[in-house]
Parts: structure tokens; C-alpha cells; sequence
């Protein structure tokens, strides 16, 4: 046990991951979160557990920590996976040209790619277009989002040193002349609004955390980047299908129960709280999904949505939004901005969430002189059920 | 490449939504809304919620019908919030109201943890339904696929039995346990489940459960396979 609080802004995957992190290396952590737990981002991602393979060829750093965290989440949140592996296919003359050089770059990165010939592909996958040209096997999955944060959430609670607070909104962050001091929240529930004493504060609001260090006075440039999701009723694969070309818009197709999801489309947006669908998103993502399984867009419109994905870095400017880092970043402000005690992460993707949750804290836990190694590498996760043990959102 | 939220803008027509929050216990509220008619029950609460009543409490996270948290009873049927597009609902005016039979925390906000307490643990996966000849690639075990059942509480809320009873959604996963478990001792655990007296037996066949349920686990036919499996 260690007598330092920290408080955690954001119920999604990242600030699940971090508290449970926090939480196994014996720090007590009360996690706030304006809404339902994964009500911003996480719950709404299109559900793929990257290996790594889409990312390979533009980086091959972010690539080879997907393969690992993949592999990793399989072991420790077995429940929260549909693992079937994934094939990226060739549909045009163009995209084969790419085969060899993603071949290459995958392994470069440790993720075991391998060229399968196109019979074999469509016994795999019988929905699969037969104008395909080449394929590889990749082990990508598909995940439960809502799930998967819930194991982690569970993970946390168990220690018996988080709170979960949902339906919690943060309204002040309180500084003193050592840093800060705690966090000011509304609770929705009892219309409350309560200081919760903080010695750290973990901003991991997603596309919010930019509004969330500005309650701080610290200038943090996250910009909120929405991408729409289509879901038609029927499961047309198990396996992930990807598009074997440079990454882009409406590529991946990703089955989940009785459902297949192609996604996604980007565009920049100043408000996170309410995503609209771009008009002319739902015809191009049924053309995309065509063109690797025909019969997607014959199958019965389930559902079409949008969030808004955290992008780290100033994007106003930019023409590609997709050129900016997929990456995530641990922010300390005590060292940029001389807010002692205030970290943010930000960027990142689901896959890599246990991945944040340990670098968030080894950061907090060297700047409190805490040496507690991580350990969520190395344990199953408790059954995401578990979170409900004791009430619905734990100690209150 | 349009940096910015003039892409987002659509040409729609809206139509005027009055929507009634039922609490139960206190007044009712309403909210009038341009809303258009292709958004969802969800859509209109995320509305309400960020312009009109920044208190409003509900349930959401995937906006698809996968995670099961934003079950309601819309118009007096229970309905998941984010599948209940506007135009497919009769007319312009829409009463919500929370779960029954849940603790209610606030406004639509329902404690479900005693119906996930009373379901047993896992299977979460269970085989494929692709007909395929093909087995899968090396390192993967076989083709998998999570259960259905989302955990949502619309069979809980609707059914009709008022007597001792653990309801539809932990009976269907308590069936789908028995059928999937090779371990004699498991067996023997998960049917002295289902056969107790507050098992099978509650169950007055009404089917409600399955007609509410928005992925079809159709607890209804689990229950009505348990009874008669009694004796094997």
C-alpha cells in the first residue's frame, strides 16, 4: 500500500487499464467518469484486435507492439476475443504490388504474415470476393469492447483499492503551490458537486482530454477525429478482412456475433459529445466492403455509428488526417507545464490499452519514488462479470 | 480532405420530437426535439443530455446493439435505445421509461448486477455457425463467436412472473452452460441450478422474453428445452 491518491478522469479502456495497473502496484485509485463506463470512444471502435499487420508498413514500432499486446490480451481477457485470425487481400492488380513489401515489413515486426494462395483463402472464407488476388494470413481478432474494459474494471476492483465512480463529471482540477490538489466533480446521481482529494491526476479523457487540461491550465492538443462504422445483420466471416494496400478509409471488415462491420471513414470535428454521420459515408463503405465480400451490401442495414477517436497533435492544419501518430503519449506536466502531479495520455487504440495502463504507470510511479514492477502482463484477468460483484459500480 | 465539421452537416429533414422521460416515483418530463428521423431513441437522449438536461442518467457504450447497456422500455416495450431508430416508432411522441423489476439508480439508469450475478460463469464464446469445410489456420483453436445474449435485462424486465424466480436471461445461460460443459461435477452443479425451486418451475411460459429480446436468444425455447430435459 501506498499513501498517495490518484484520481483517474475517463472511464474507457485506457483509464481501465491504467487504474487496474495503478491499483496491482498497491496504489489506491478512484476513477471518475462523466457517463456510463466506455459511453466515449471505447465502446464504439469497430472492435478489431490488431496484430499489428495494418500498421507494419508505416511503422514498424507501432506494428510490433500491437503483435505483442495482442498476444498478451488473448491470454490474459480470453472471454473478450473472438480470435479467428485475419486475411488481408489483394482486389486489384495495384494492391498485389504491395504483397511482398507487407510481407516483409510484417515480419520486420514480428507478426507472423504469410502468404496463403486465394483457394485457400476462400476455404477459409467462402464469402470471400473470388476476383481476389493474393492473401495473407495474419493472427488478428475481434474484440468485445464494452467487455473487454469491463475485465480490466474488474481487474481493478478486485485489488479492493478502486473506485469506480461513472456518471461523475469533472469540473475543476485544484492546484496548490506543490501541484495539484484534487479533482472537483458533479456527481450526476445525487447533483452533488464534491472535491475528491487527488496527489496525482491521470487525465485520460480520449478526444476530452484537451478540455480536461484546460481546466488545469495546460495546453494539451488533442484533436477529435470521428469515423463512422456500418454494421449489416448476418455474420459473412470469422476471420478479420482487411484490404492489402496502404491503409486507409472503409478497409477493414470485422465480424462480431451475428454481425459484420466495415469500417471506418475520418474527418476532423471540434465537438466529441455529438458525432453525426456524414452524408455519402454509408454508400462508400458498402462499395469498400464489396469489393472484398460481394454480398456485404446485399445483406439486411443493422447499424450505422460514429466516435470520435483521440488523435495527439495539433491537426487544424493538416490535409491527412491519417498521417498523424497512431501512437499514444504519457504527458507529464509536471515537467511541460510545471503542474505537478497531472499527467495525460493520450492517442493510442484499443489493443494497446494494458500497454498504456503500464507506461501511465511507471511514469506516475517514478515520479512518486514508487519501484512496485507491472505485473498485468502476467495474469488472467478476472471474468468481466466479476465487475458487478458488490453492486453495479462497487464502493460508492 | 475537409478539416472540420461542415462535412458532418446533413441535408435531412428534421421532424419535432416529444419525448417523455417516465422516472417513475416523480413527474414525468418532457423534452421537444428537431431530431432527424434516421437518428435513434439513444441519439435523442444524447440530445437531451448535452442541451437540455445535463442531469438526464442513462445507459449507453456501443451504439450498435452489441454491449446491451441501453435497454429501456420505449413506448412500453422493452427496446434497446441505440436500435430504436425514430421514423420505425408510431408517431412523434415517445415515453421512456427505466427497466422494470431493477433497482433504478436514477432516471434510466437500472442496476442490473443481481441478474449478472445470477448467471453462471462463461461460456462468453461458443463455436462458429459459418458452414465451412474448411479448419481454421494453425493457431487458431477453431472458429469461435461470443454468445448472443448481451446481458441487456429486456427479458428480466418483461417478464411476467412475480414469484420466486431468477428469470429468463440466467435460465437461457444456465441451458446454454449445461449443453456446452463436459465436466460430469459442472453438470450436476448447473442443473440442481436450473431445477430449484426457483428455477424452471417460475416460469409461466408466456414467451414475453423472447419476443423482447433484441438478439434473438429466444429464452423462452431455453426454458421450455430445460423442462423438458428434467428427467435425462
Amino acid at each position: 500500500m501506498h499513501d498517495i491518491s490518484v484520481v483517474v478522469i475517463g472511464g474507457g479502456g485506457t483509464g481501465a487499464a491504467i487504474t487496474y495497473d495503478l491499483c496491482e502496484r498497491g496504489l489506491s485509485v478512484t476513477l471518475v467518469e462523466r457517463g456510463e463506463l466506455t459511453s466515449g470512444t471505447t465502446g464504439r471502435h469497430h472492435g478489431q484486435l490488431h496484430c499489428g499487420a495494418r500498421y507494419a508498413m508505416a511503422d514498424t514500432h507501432i506494428a510490433t507492439e500491437c503483435m505483442k499486446e495482442s498476444r498478451i490480451l488473448r491470454r490474459i481477457a480470453p472471454d473478450a476475443i473472438e480470435y479467428n485470425g485475419g486475411l488481408f487481400v489483394a482486389v486489384t492488380d495495384e494492391d498485389c504490388t504491395h504483397t511482398e513489401s507487407f510481407i516483409e515489413a510484417c515480419l520486420e515486426a514480428g507478426i507472423p504474415a504469410q502468404s496463403i494462395t486465394t483457394e485457400q483463402a476462400l476455404a477459409y472464407e467462402p464469402a470471400l470476393s473470388e476476383q481476389i488476388q493474393a492473401a495473407v494470413l495474419v493472427p488478428d481478432g475481434t474484440i468485445d469492447p464494452w467487455r473487454l474494459a469491463l475485465h480490466f474494471f474488474a481487474g481493478a476492483k478486485q485489488t479492493g483499492r478502486a473506485v469506480i465512480r461513472p456518471y461523475a463529471e469533472v469540473v475543476g482540477i485544484e492546484t496548490g503551490t506543490s501541484g495539484v490538489t484534487g479533482v472537483a466533480v458533479r456527481q450526476l446521481i445525487t447533483g452533488r458537486t464534491e472535491t475528491i482529494p487527488a496527489d496525482i491526476i491521470i487525465n485520460a479523457a480520449g478526444p476530452w482530454a484537451g478540455t480536461i487540461a484546460q481546466l488545469a491550465g495546460a495546453d494539451l492538443s488533442v484533436s477529435p477525429s470521428p469515423g463512422t462504422m456500418l454494421a449489416v445483420k448476418g455474420r459473412l466471416t470469422d476471420m478479420v478482412i482487411s484490404r492489402l494496400h496502404p491503409a486507409g478509409d472503409g478497409d477493414i471488415i470485422v465480424p462480431q456475433r451475428e454481425l459484420t462491420i466495415i469500417g471506418s471513414t475520418q474527418w476532423l470535428s471540434s465537438d466529441p459529445d455529438i458525432v453525426r454521420i456524414p452524408e455519402g459515408d454509408i454508400p462508400f463503405l458498402l462499395r469498400a466492403a464489396d469489393q472484398m465480400l460481394p454480398s456485404f451490401s446485399t445483406r439486411p442495414h443493422h447499424m450505422a455509428w460514429a466516435a470520435a477517436r483521440p488523435l495527439y497533435g495539433s491537426s487544424r492544419v493538416t490535409d491527412d488526417v491519417r498521417s498523424l501518430s497512431r501512437d499514444f503519449a504519457c504527458i507529464d506536466h509536471g515537467q511541460v507545464d510545471k503542474i505537478r502531479g497531472l499527467f495525460s495520455v493520450v492517442g493510442g487504440k484499443a489493443t494497446t490499452l494494458r500497454a498504456m495502463g503500464e507506461i501511465t504507470a511507471d511514469a506516475v510511479c517514478s515520479a512518486c519514488g514508487i519501484t512496485a514492477p507491472c505485473t498485468t502482463d502476467q495474469k488472467r484477468l478476472p471474468a468481466y462479470r466479476s465487475f458487478y460483484t458488490g453492486g453495479l459500480y462497487g464502493a460508492e | 480532405m475537409v478539416p472540420n465539421d461542415i462535412k458532418t452537416k446533413t441535408k435531412t429533414k428534421t421532424k419535432t420530437y416529444d419525448i417523455t422521460i417516465d422516472r417513475g416515483g416523480s413527474e414525468p418530463m418532457t423534452f421537444t426535439l428537431e431530431l432527424a428521423p434516421e437518428l435513434t431513441v439513444l441519439d435523442a437522449l444524447e440530445e437531451i443530455r448535452y442541451s437540455l438536461d445535463d442531469t438526464l442518467l442513462y445507459r449507453h457504450s456501443c451504439h450498435h446493439g452489441s454491449c446491451g447497456t441501453c435497454a429501456c422500455i420505449i413506448n412500453g416495450t422493452e427496446a434497446l435505445a441505440c436500435m430504436s431508430v425514430l421514423s420505425s416508432l408510431p408517431g412523434q411522441e415517445i415515453t421512456i421509461r427505466p427497466l422494470e423489476g431493477f433497482p433504478v439508480i436514477g432516471d434510466l439508469l437500472v442496476d442490473l448486477s443481481e441478474m449478472v450475478r445470477l448467471m453462471p460463469e462463461g461460456p462468453c464464446l461458443r463455436d462458429s455457425t459459418l458452414k465451412k469445410e474448411s479448419l481454421p489456420p494453425e493457431g487458431v483453436d477453431r472458429w469461435v463467436r461470443f454468445e448472443n445474449c448481451i446481458e441487456c435485462g429486456s427479458c428480466m424486465s418483461a417478464c411476467p412472473v412475480t414469484g420466486p424466480f431468477i428469470g429468463p436471461a440466467p435460465l437461457a445461460a444456465l441451458h446454454r452452460a449445461i449443453e456446452q460443459t463436459e465436466d460430469p461435477q459442472e453438470l450436476e452443479r448447473l442443473r440442481s441450478r436450473a431445477y430449484a425451486p426457483d428455477g424452471v418451475d417460475g416460469c409461466d411460459a408466456q414467451f414475453a422474453c423472447s419476443r423482447v429480446c433484441p438478439v434473438k436468444v429466444a429464452p423462452g425455447r431455453h426454458i421450455t428445452q430445460l423442462k423438458r430435459e428434467r428427467t435425462s
